[in-house]
This record gives structure tokens, sequence and C-alpha cells, in this order.
């Protein structure tokens, strides 16, 4: 994390400064002798070059009192210089300079003014490096490229361009807005979490209820295979970087293999993906306003229910009727015949979430000082009622140089509300029976009742789910956010430069929970047990995350060789704290606070507090011989206070090769040839993700007793004090160990028309973090004994490429095509060389046609219609063995087109919707269509059967786009710099795919936005 | 510009080295929030303490000697109590009535047990662990102390899931399977030692304490050497060996520093005992057993039938037996006065002197020593106001039910009678007070847990 600020910093400040201040050093010597020079006719002759590749610029504007000047070949010529004594220069996208005049022959370095987002530059946060040097695996993708395919999601955006990435939402929380996907670059390099705490019945030592969810650390506890993420030089967690305003991305660098990721050292296992927020323009005043309109609609197409007939038809059928429930019969046909119940429970939650999202941003500056404010608001409404997430953001930077020291301090705000409906899941609503009528139909009011039915002499209520919105309930999580990154820069001479950065944020998270006293839950509740109805949680978490950084930069070319390094040191601390209270026993559904509460539900508040420290030194060195072939050499050492006890420390390395085969002579020739690059890495890293403090043994006092006679003495305080252990250290616990190696090629052609990128990695994680299996009687029961045990093995390929179709100057017309995959297979190299994704289930021989009964096949090959659990056999991977995303856009004079697909081939699922809402649904309750087909005379339950699970091969259409922009004239005339429009509807179909209901608990949604881009 | 270039070289390449040593401290003083380090607990020798009270806490926990393995589960299995035993007590008692030993719900019991007393033994042995590390430490007779004692308790806890959860020697073989006798906190896999193994472990612990702790500390409230001695004693007759038990029981007699009772001040007799375990909670243990629902208890009909006939008295002090609600002897007196009022009598007897009079008694009549059985048993019934045995003495039959009662009458709802009819492994019809007949799958042994 602090090497990536510290390169975010360093970079920032390297746009902000270098050049001026660098350049001013340079002549520092001979700013004496200007004050003899006063000569009338003196002839000097200036030279300029650029900071980073001491290129000659050509083109550059050089004045000179009133004479003005562009050099060629790098060098102009003045005569007859007056009595002025400072030079100006000036180029665009380069900072500007003023220099005081020596005599002869003047040289002066320019320093880029904004970093390109086009990838020529590889900004791995820690440091940057000209990507023809780059022997690294890494994907640059611009903000302006990504706000094509997506302009609410940055994930959703960069996962069509880096195939690497997958980043998959769960099938329960579908289209939920506060819900956030699980990503995961190249393969799998853990196991999650969550399974093995509840495999081994242990106590979840150092994880807290409920973290921050700016907690990076504990939000990656669960899906320990997220990246890390890197904002503007501080490490954020994936709810963080999705919550800032897309529009104020820049550039986003995903950094894979060992090069890119080594000096990561402790953090890199999982790739890095680092993002860079947009820098103040120059200028007087610049003002971007983007407004959008969002509407959100629920994907429905994958429920099939029953309607009010069928539904009573298969009941009858089933035998529903046969007993105790037989007296309703005939008031549901009545309802169903005669009144003409029929009720689209499905669509009860749902709306059309429209929200709406404005950014504005003010900047301006000049080259000794930049400002920038920047306001946003997002109301993301979902499609299921009063589900939403209202997120506001502001922020506030500001630099400056003064001579060959820079600054800028980046202050920003963010605040979010995260609702959900209050309507609660939506399979509620899926098994709610179509004949049933959520209102009076005397009153027309939302009716808690539903039927109340008798069976075996014990009423049973029926409720009304919806009746549960015409109360109090409330289910809000929200929070603010505070966060300060300072950067410094000083360039000592044009080989040397140093950085330092500190960073401080800290958020404040609250979640409130409150079920009123009539809610449904509670509807078992007896009277006089009316204390315990009401039920309201409250947390309140928050995390603060401090970083100091120092870095220190060179560059230097002699001759042919050219050899960049970079070393510093990044200290972190991050600590986070929950607090939550559980109060019951309320009498208003009105009141909707935990004030109106009788009395808590726990003894006590269920309190939390992790406090983590990181130290890396690391050090990065590039040497390039003749731009032909660059060796690439990184070290991390780390430090971090979760591993070890006796020895903290790990070291971490990679070694990265590049042979530019176009620089070659044998290629000079070969014109059609753009680029070739042949790049190979090795190295390992580390993960973080895991609990802070298995390498302490503790102990904790008894608080509620002493050992002392009652009554004697009990007030002295530490008398008859006891205390015991809470947890055992392993003191020699290492960080899990990611082997990673990589082969790429990037090839460039046909007047650049044409890119190609291949990559072929492997990536070995040893020494993972698990639990170690106590007996009972080694005393390990409220604690568990974690050890670096087992490995995953990934490997597979990636593939991009991308091409011009068609391209003109005239009228702007342009057509590209864009293909990538990835091929990937995780095998856990221990225990059992499966898939950690792998589904389990008995091989089916199908249905006897004759008696109606599953015949299973058995390990020794026999036939049998008993399903046993010894039975399984590997069935699938629910992971895609193949990945990834093709689409094309175009652009014709002032529109813009584009249309993205996600694929995904050889994944398998279960076909959770078969099984429990056809084959063992309870007919009691709504039932998916195919239920009309089955033999309800038949009671064997369906169990893990190889019959369903079945292929899940999918296209998407992830994004459809239109846009259009004003020409310069008409905007012009409205004083804007440029306006445009765009429509944009993402999640729009999908085909193929196993049939199942998708988004149990929150259906899919699409996506239309609508928005205008101005500025001014 | 030379001299300041290399001035700010000097200061970043110092500050770069001044950060990776100061990194390392800092990175590796990050303290654990809401828990203590080991390292700040064995700071100073009050923490030894701390952590070896916090074990004398955990054993009195309410699953253990607190409440069921004393006046709860064990005494119901001990037949204390023939009142009120009805399924309205709750399953857990109402089935150790039945010696349900197999059920669910004292095989969840068992693992409960099992679970804390090993709990306890991690402890203990961690602790041993830091006091060979921090020797230097400790002032005075201190280390001998702590390790004196955390050795004992360690057997302690060791051989009474042993006498728990593995048959008795007299019933059967000793060279069978155990239970895992752990002398170091390791996580995973835990080897299980025969019987005979695990006695000879708990004696050589009992004997290292027994060479540490001074024998003029006689604080009863911790183990102390006495106690070891008396618990080598106890442990030597479960073994069978009456030779070395004899000795043991009798060094402790011997010694004069443990007297016992002259009045019925204090119905625990708390000084005369070798080993007391506080109870803080013991007031709402107590009440759980003897008042609110439980109820438990011995009638008046069986209070007469245990201490006045044969050879007993009216006047015996431990025939006090009070009504748990008023705290008298009159209406319906069937709780054990010592538990009278609740909370007043803050500890539990782990080890009594009273036992070393019976076991060397016990083994006198294994040297056929009738006479000198009498002799001892004779001692405690003048401290319990019972006239000595008729001068025309008992046989050695007799004698052996004398035994029997007055270990009845000493530790009546203190949980030992079921240790004693394991260890005599009488048949279940024998048993005395039974109210409801005894399971099908009756057994002395309490169920290991997967």
């Amino acid at each position: 994390m602090n090497l990536k600020v510290f390169g975010l910093f360093t970079l920032v400040s390297i746009y902000l400064s270098h050049q001026t201040g660098f350049a001013q050093e340079q002549n520092k010597k001979s700013t004496k002798k200007v004050v003899d020079v006063t000569h009338q006719d003196r002839e000097i002759i200036v030279s300029v070059k650029d900071r980073d590749n001491f290129n000659l610029l050509d083109s550059v504007r050089v004045v000179i009192g009133i004479q003005s000047k562009h050099t060629l070949n790098g060098v102009v010529v003045f005569e007859n210089i007056g009595k002025d004594s400072v030079v100006l220069i000036n180029k665009p996208g380069y900072y500007g300079l003023v220099k005081k005049l020596s005599a002869g022959t003047m040289q002066i370095f320019l320093q880029k003014s904004n970093e390109a987002a086009d990838g020529s530059i590889v900004n791995t946060g820690l440091y940057s490096r000209p990507n023809s040097i780059f022997s690294g695996a890494a994907v640059t993708v611009s903000g302006t490229d990504l706000r094509k395919v997506n302009s609410s999601s940055f994930i959703n955006a960069l996962k069509y361009f880096v195939p690497a990435l997958s980043a998959s939402r769960s099938n329960l929380v579908g289209g939920d807005p506060n819900a956030i996907s699980d990503i995961r670059l190249r393969g799998a390099n853990n196991f999650a979490f969550g399974a093995i705490v509840a495999n081994s019945k242990t106590g979840q030592k150092g994880v807290q209820l409920a973290p921050s969810s700016a907690d990076y650390i504990a939000s990656n506890i669960f899906s320990s295979g997220s990246p890390v993420i890197i904002m503007d030089g501080v490490q954020v967690s994936l709810q963080t970087a999705t919550d800032f305003d897309i529009n104020s991305i820049h550039s986003i660098t995903v950094l894979k293999d060992a090069a890119a990721t080594a000096v990561y050292g402790l953090r890199g296992a999982n790739g890095v993906i680092v993002i860079k927020t947009i820098k103040p323009q120059r200028g007087l005043l610049n003002v971007g306003i983007i407004s959008e309109l969002q509407i959100a609609a629920a994907d429905l197409s994958s429920f099939n229910v029953l309607n009010a007939k069928e539904k009573l038809g298969i009941e009858s059928k089933a035998g529903l009727y046969a007993g105790d429930l037989a007296p309703y019969y005939a008031k549901r046909y009545d309802d169903a015949y005669n009144k003409g119940i029929n009720t689209n429970w499905l669509e009860m939650p749902l709306r059309q979430g429209i929200g709406m999202k404005h950014s504005l941003s003010l900047s301006g500056g000049n080259d000794d000082m930049v400002y920038s404010v920047t306001a946003a608001f997002n109301d993301n409404q979902g499609s299921m009622k009063g589900s939403s997430r209202k997120t506001s953001e502001l922020g506030a930077l500001f630099g400056g140089r003064i001579r060959s020291f820079s600054f800028d301090n980046r202050f920003s705000y963010l605040a979010a509300v995260a609702s959900n409906s209050p309507y609660g899941t939506f399979n509620t609503y899926t098994l709610q029976n179509p004949y049933w009528n959520p209102y009076d139909p005397e009153t027309g009011k939302t009716q808690k009742i539903l039927e109340e039915i008798t069976i075996g002499g014990k009423t049973i209520n029926l409720m009304n789910p919806v009746y549960n919105t015409t109360i109090a309930t409330k289910d809000i999580a929200d929070y603010s956010r505070v966060s300060n990154i300072t950067n410094l820069n000083l360039v000592i001479n044009e080989k040397l430069k140093l950085n330092g950065n500190v960073g401080i944020s800290k958020q404040m998270d609250e979640v409130n929970y409150f079920l009123p006293p009539s809610h449904t839950t509670f509807a078992d509740v007896t009277a006089d047990n009316l204390f315990e109805r009401g039920h309201y949680e409250y947390t309140s978490n928050s995390f603060m995350n401090m970083e100091a950084g120092l870095r220190l930069d060179y560059h230097n070319i002699f001759g042919k060789h050219e050899v960049y390094a970079t070393a510093g040191q990044n200290m972190i601390q991050t600590s986070s704290e929950s607090t939550g209270l559980i109060v019951q026993g309320f009498n208003v559904d009105r009141l909707s606070d935990i004030a109106f509460g009788a009395a808590y539900a726990t003894t006590k508040p269920i309190t939390g507090k992790i406090i983590t420290r990181y130290a890396s030194t690391f050090a990065n060195a590039v040497y390039s011989y003749a731009n032909r072939y660059q060796l690439d050499l990184s070290a991390a050492n780390d430090l971090h206070s979760a591993i070890g006890r006796n020895d903290n420390s790990v070291l971490f390395w990679g070694v990265g090769l590049s042979w530019n085969v176009k620089q070659e002579s044998f290629l000079e020739s070969i014109k059609w040839i753009n680029r070739l690059k042949l790049r190979g890495s090795l190295g390992t890293t580390g993960n973080q993700y895991f609990l802070s403090y298995l390498n302490s043994t503790t102990y904790n006092y008894y608080t509620n007793q002493q050992y002392i006679p009652a009554g004697t003495g009990s007030g002295v305080i530490g008398r008859g004090l006891g205390a015991y252990l809470t947890s055992y250290a392993n003191p020699n616990l290492k960080s899990p160990e990611t082997f990673k190696q990589n082969i790429g090629l990037d090839v460039a052609m046909l007047d650049n028309r044409l890119a190609l990128n291949i990559d072929l990695y492997q990536q070995k994680t040893s020494n993972l973090i698990l639990p170690l299996i106590s007996d009972l009687s080694s005393g390990f029961v409220d604690y568990t004994y974690y050890q670096n045990q087992g490995s995953i093995e990934n490997k597979g390929l990636e593939f991009s490429a991308l091409g011009t179709i068609y391209k003109s100057d005239k009228n702007n017309l342009n057509w590209n095509l864009r293909v990538n995959g990835r091929w990937n297979k995780d095998e856990i190299t221990y225990l059992t060389g499966y898939s950690p994704s792998a589904i389990w289930a008995v091989p089916s021989l199908g249905i006897d046609s004759q008696t109606g009964v599953e015949m299973f096949q058995k390990k020794d090959g026999s036939t049998t219609s008993v399903w046993d659990a010894n039975d399984k056999v590997l069935a699938g991977d629910l992971m895609p063995s193949l990945m990834g995303s093709f689409g094309t856009d175009a652009s014709f004079r002032q529109f813009s087109a584009g249309i993205y697909f996600n694929y995904q081939l050889g994944a398998k699922v279960y076909n959770q919707t078969l099984a429990d809402r056809v084959e063992n649904a309870d007919v009691f309750y709504n039932v998916d269509r195919r239920a009309l087909m089955q033999n309800w005379t038949n009671t064997i339950p369906t169990y893990a059967t190889t019959r369903l699970v079945q292929k899940d091969d999918r296209i998407q259409c992830s994004s459809i786009m239109l846009g259009y922009t004003l020409p310069k004239n008409l905007a012009n005339k409205i004083k804007a710099k440029n306006i445009g429009v765009r429509c944009m509807l993402n999640n729009v179909f999908e085909w193929g795919g196993a049939e199942m209901e998708r988004g149990i608990y929150y259906p899919f949604q699409r996506n239309y936005t609508f928005s205008l881009n101005a500025n001014f | 510009m030379k001299s300041f270039k290399i001035k700010i070289l000097t200061v970043v390449g110092g500050l770069l080295l001044l950060f990776s040593a100061s990194c390392k401290k800092w990175v590796s003083d990050t303290s654990e929030p809401l828990q203590v380090d080991e390292s700040l607990v064995f700071s100073t020798e009050k923490g030894f303490q701390d952590v070896l009270t916090g074990v004398y806490l955990q054993m009195g926990d309410s699953t253990l000697y607190g409440r069921d393995l004393s006046m709860g589960v064990l005494s119901l299995l001990g037949r204390s109590y023939d009142q009120n035993i009805e399924t309205s007590i709750g399953p857990l008692f109402y089935e150790s009535a039945r010696y349900n030993l197999q059920g669910a719900d004292l095989k969840k019991y068992a693992a409960e047990v099992w679970i804390k007393m090993y709990q306890s033994i991690a402890n203990l042995n961690n602790l041993l662990v830091n006091i060979e590390a921090k020797k230097s430490i400790f002032t005075g007779n201190n280390y001998n102390r702590y390790k004196g004692e955390t050795l004992a308790l360690r057997a302690y806890l060791h051989f009474d899931l042993l006498r728990l959860f593995t048959m008795a020697p007299a019933a059967g073989t000793s060279s069978g399977p155990g239970i895992p006798y752990i002398k170091t906190i390791s996580p995973g896999k835990a080897a299980i030692s025969t019987i005979d193994e695990v006695m000879g472990m708990c004696i050589e612990d009992l004997k290292t304490a027994e060479s540490l702790l001074s024998p003029t500390d006689v604080t009863n409230y911790r183990i102390n050497n006495w106690a070891v001695k008396g618990m080598l004693a106890r442990l030597y007759l479960y073994k069978g060996d009456h030779e070395n038990a004899k000795l043991c029981a009798n060094s402790v007699i011997e010694s004069n520093k443990f007297l016992l009772a002259k009045t019925n001040a204090d119905l625990f007799f708390t000084n005369e005992n070798l080993f007391n375990l506080f109870l803080y909670q013991s007031q709402s243990f107590q009440k759980s057993v003897f008042a609110d629902q439980a109820k438990l208890g011995l009638t008046a009909v069986n209070q007469t039938e245990l201490y006045v006939k044969v050879n007993g008295a009216v006047a015996d002090w431990r025939k006090s037996f009070v009504d748990p609600t008023t705290g008298n002897g009159t209406g319906a007196p069937f709780m054990p006065k010592k538990f009278y009022p609740f909370a007043s009598k803050p500890s539990m007897p782990m080890v009594r002197l009273t036992e070393m009079y019976y076991i060397a008694a016990e083994c006198a009549l294994k040297d056929v020593d009738a006479v000198k059985a009498t002799a001892l048993l004779d001692t405690v019934r003048v401290h319990r106001n019972l006239p000595k045995y008729p001068i025309a003495g008992l046989t050695l039959e007799n004698l052996g039910i004398e035994i029997k009662n007055e270990y009845q009458k000493e530790f009546i709802a203190e949980g030992q009678m079921f240790f004693y009819y394991k260890r005599k492994n009488m048949p279940f019809a024998t048993l005395p007070f039974t109210k409801v007949p005894v399971d099908g799958n009756a057994s002395y042994l309490f169920v290991k847990p997967e």
C-alpha cells in the first residue's frame, strides 16, 4: 500500500514540478555570469530536451525579449539580444519555463505536464517507466475509454479491457446497488476465508462485526483473492473506489506479473489496480459539468412462476388438499376463478429506479500553482423499491512550486448512504401464491395476514411481506470518509529527484437495522412476550489509514545505456474499530430509533478493534541497452505486524527481461511491423489478506470474578485477579508467497492499426495461511492455531487484439474492433489437486422411465437408486475456462457508437432453481413453471446430482453506447469548449447459460443512462 | 549547489537508514487491542500469579468444581440426594440420577468438562513454558511455588479426567487406552496414553510438585505441599497401591500441619482441609442446585438412615439439614446446612484432611489391622461430635461399610462419592437412595467427545 502511495505521489509531483525547478538548477552555475554578460550583441544557443528521455524537442516556442522562435532539431539560435535577461520556453503538453539568460549555450529540460493515459508510460504507483522499456505485464486504460463502456461501474468497464480481471456478481445479490462484485486478477491465489472459519468451527479471532467498508483488509479477509487497489497513492477498499465518481478517473493501470508487482512485496500477489484521478487543467478557470439520468429496470427474464389457476392445478395434482388443507380449496378456487385474483408478486417489490448523477469541477492555475475543486452527487436507485445508494463527494486540490521544490495536497470528502429495500429479499416474493391478495378486498389497504390456515389444530398465519413496507422498517448503512494526501517533491538535479508523501484517511460507518414490533418476523411472538418484539441493531465502525513514504528516483543515459532506478520506504498503519448494540422490545412501529427500545438483547456490546502495521523498503532498477534489451530488477523487504514474531520481515524479488525486437536492424526494413516486443518475468510476492493477530499469544483478565472468599475485600482492585489464554501464537507464521512467471508478446503492425498482446502465465501460491484442525484435548477450542500449509497453482493465457478497421481524418471517421480473452485453470496442489471452485455431485444415470426414480452410479461402477454422498465426483468448475470480451466502436462526424460483449465458456453451474424451485419445491408455495411437468407422487428429494450440473456458457451484451458531440462552432456560441450527450444501456441482454433464476435475493437489472457533458 | 546536493543526499540516505532500523521496532510493537500480549502478562511476577489464579477461577466454573463436579451432576451420581428427583429438575440432573452417562444430555455435559479441563491444562502448560523462560524474574521461593502449583494442578485435572472418562482399575485392566496427558501447549493431534501411563505421569507431576512446594506453606485456598501429598494418597488408592497410599496419607496425618475441627462453627470445616477452591459465584450455583427449580436434598427419613442408624448419632454435626428457603431446621429440612446461607461458604473442599484418615483406614484394612482402622475412624468421629466405636470393635467387613458410611456423611453434596462408587466398582443396584431406576445403559464412564 505504502509503496503504491509513494509511487502515485511521486508521479503526481513529477508532473507538477520537475521541469521548471530542474531547469533552473541546471543553470545555477552560470547565473552569476549572467550579471556580467550585458553585451548588446550576444549570440545564444538554446537546446531543449525532454526531462524523461533526454530527447531533443522540436516546435518549442522560445521567447527572448521581442524575439520568438521555435526549436528545430531541438535547438534554436538567437542573435542581437538586447538587455533582456530572461528566456520564456513553452510547448503544449509540457510545463512552461521562465529562466535567466546565460551566455553561450543553454540546455533546458522540459517536463511533460500530464502523464499520458495511452499507456506509453506505465505508472506502477511506486514509479513510472516508459512502456517501451517495461518488462512487466501491465495494462493502462484511460478514464475516457472506461466511461465509453460503463459510466457507473469502473470495474465492469475495466473488465472489458482487461481479460485478466474477473468481476463476478453472486447470483444471490444480483443487481443490488449496495453489493459489490467479487474481483480477481488472473486465477485464484487463496481460499475464501469464510469457508475456513465455518468449517473449522472456530472463533473468529481478528474478525470484526460489520467492519467499516473502507477497511481494505477486513473487506478482503473473506474474498482474499482481491487485487490491491491504489487510488492516488493510497490503498482503498473496492467499495471506496466504487463510490468515487467514475468521471474523475484519469486512468487505471492493472499490474499483473512479478516484474510489475514485486515492489509491492507483501501486497502484490493478487495483482494491483492503480487508479489515478484527473489533474487540474491550467488556465484561468475551467468548468466541467456532467449530468446523468439513470434508470434501472429489473431483468425478470429468468423467472417463470405459475399463475393462480396453474398453481391451484398443481396443488391439487400434488395432493395438497387431501388432508388438513382440504377446507381451503374452495375458497382459493373461488378467489382464483371467480374473483379473478392473480397477484403478480414478482412485480410487488419492483419499480423503475430513477436516479441521477451530477459532477462539477472547477480548476485552473498556471505553472506555479494549480487548484481544483470538485463536487459530485450520485443517487443510484435500484430496481427494488426503497433500495438505493447515494454518494456525495467534495474534493479540493492545491499544488504549488517554488524553485525545484513542489507540493500538492489533495483533500477529499466522501459520504454514502446505502438503503436496502424494506421489501426484504426478492425470493420472498417468488414464493408467494398468486391467489393470495396483498390488499384487503374491502378496504383496499395492505393486509398483514394473507391467509389463516389450521393444520393439525394449529393455526398458521401466512404473512404478507408487503405489510412490512407500511411500517418503519429500516436497513441503512452510511458512512463519511475524509482523506488528505500531501505529496512533496524535490528535484535535486536532472538525474535525481526525491519524493515524500503523507496520507491520512478516516472513515466512520454506521449501520441501522430496525424491524418494528408489528413486522411479520414477530408474528409468532405471543402477546405475553411483548417486550421481545421489535429489533434494532446499531453498529458503529471506524477505519483509519495512515501512510507515509519517502522515495528517491534516478534516471540517466550514458550513450546507449539507460538506467532508471527507484528506492524507497513506506509505512502504513491501519486501525479499525467496531461496536454493535442490539436492542429489543419496541412498542410503536413508527418510532424507529434505538432509544425507544426496552432493553438490550445482548448482555454487552459487541466490540472489535484491529491495528496493523506494515513497512516496506523497496527498490527497482531498469537497465536498458540501446532501447533493445532491458533488465528489470525489483526487491522489497517488508515488515508486517501480522506475520512472524521472531522475524517479521520477508524479502520479495522480481526479475524481468524484455527485448524490443523491432529495434533490431533486421526488422528495421520491415515497415508493416511497428512494434515487436518480447518480455518475460519471474519473482515472488505476498498476500496481506489474513487475520491480523495469528502471531501473538494473548491473555485476557476475568472481569466478572475474583479468586477470593465472597464478601471479603472484593472491593480491592486486582486482588484475586485471574488471567486466561485467549490465543496462542504461531511465532513462525509467514506470508503466503506467490511465485509468478510470465511471458508476453506485444505486437503492433500495419501502421499501428492492429495491436496484439499475449501473455502466458503461471502462478503458484504456497504457504497459505490455514487453520490447523486440533483435537479438543489440545485446548485449542476458543482459538485456533494457523499455520502455513497448502498451495494453489493457476496457469493461463491472456490475449487481447485491438484493430482499427477504418480510419480517416476526414469526417472523424473510424471503426475499431476489440477481442480479448483468458484461459485459466486453478488447482489446489495439496490435498485434492482440484480447483477451489469445483462442483461435486453424484453421477446420475438419468431417471428410470418406469419407476420415475433417479439412478446413480456408485464409485465402484455399480448402479443404485440410493443417493450416497460418498459417491460424489468432480462434476465441473464454476469458473469458466475461457472468458473475455469483444466489442466494436465507431465514430463518424459528431456521432459515436459502441457495443460491447462479455463471454464465458466452459463454466458449469449447479441448477439451484431446478433443485429448489422444481424438484424439491414445497408446492405449498409458488414454484417454477417447470414444476408442472414434475411427477408429484415421487417424494424422493433430489440431492447433489450431476443431472443438475449444467453448462453455463454465456454471452452478455454488457453495454451499448450512442454519443453525440456538438460541433465546435455551435458549442462556442454558448461559450462552451465542448458539449456532448450520450445514451448508454448496460446489461442489455444475455444469451445462453443454464436456465435458472438469476438474482435470488435481488434481481439483476438493466441500466439506462443518459448523460450530458459540458466543459466551459 | 554541489554541497547542497550532497547535503540532501546525506539527509535522504540517513533518513532511509533510520527508517529501516526504526521500522522493525515500529512494526513489532503493534499490539493487539482488547487483549493483553503474553510478553506483557509475564513481565512481572504478578502476571504468573494472575494466570495461575485464572486456572483456579476456571476450575470454579459451574461445569467443573463450581457446581457440577461437586454438588451438581457428581452428587446426583454420588447419591447425595433423594429429594425432588423428578424430570422437573432438568434433563442434566435427572439423567444423572439415572446414571444415563451414554445419553445425549450427559454426553454434551461430558464434552464441556473435557473441553474446559483441557483448556485449563493448555493455560497451565503455557504458564510452565513462561515460568522456565523467565526464571530470573522470580524472587524468593516463588519459582518453586509457581512451578509446583502449576504441575500439581495439571495432575489434578488429568487425574479427574481419567477418573471420569476411563474405567476404574478395579473394574478391569488399566493398560487400556486412557486419555491424552498434555504436557506442552501445542495444537493438532494429541496422543492417548494408557490408564497406567496417565496415572504414572500424574504421580510424576505430583512428586515434582511435592519437591518444589514448601512444606511450611499451609495456605489451603491453593494447592500446597500437603494437598499434593493428599492427592498422591488418593491416586495411589485409586490405583490400588495401598502401600504408597498409606505412606502419603499418614505423612499428612502425622505432620499435624492441619488439625481436625473442634467446633461446628463451620460445617465445611474449611480450616482443616488441605485444599479448598474459592467459588466466586457460589451463591448462584448453590441456588441452582438447592433452591429454584431443582431443590435437591436428602429427605428426613434418609438423613436418619445415613447419620443416625447403626453407629451414628443425632448429635453428629454433619447431620444438620435445613429448609433451603428459610434456613430453619424445622419444616422441610433437606439441604445440608453447610450450604446455608447461600454464599456464606464461598469455597468447595477439594482435598479434605478427613479423606486421609479414611484412606489410611482403608489401607489398614488391607493390612488386616482393624484396631488401626478403628482408631483412625474414631479420631475423625470425635471431631464430628460422635462417640467412638464400641470397645468390642468391628469386624473388618463392618469397618469397610463404616468407611463407606463415613465417606457418605463427610462428602455429602461434594461429588466425591461418585469416585468412591466408581473406585469400588459398586453395582448400580447397591447404590443407596436410588429414587429412580438407573438407565439400561447405566455406566460409570463419561463419554469422551469426538
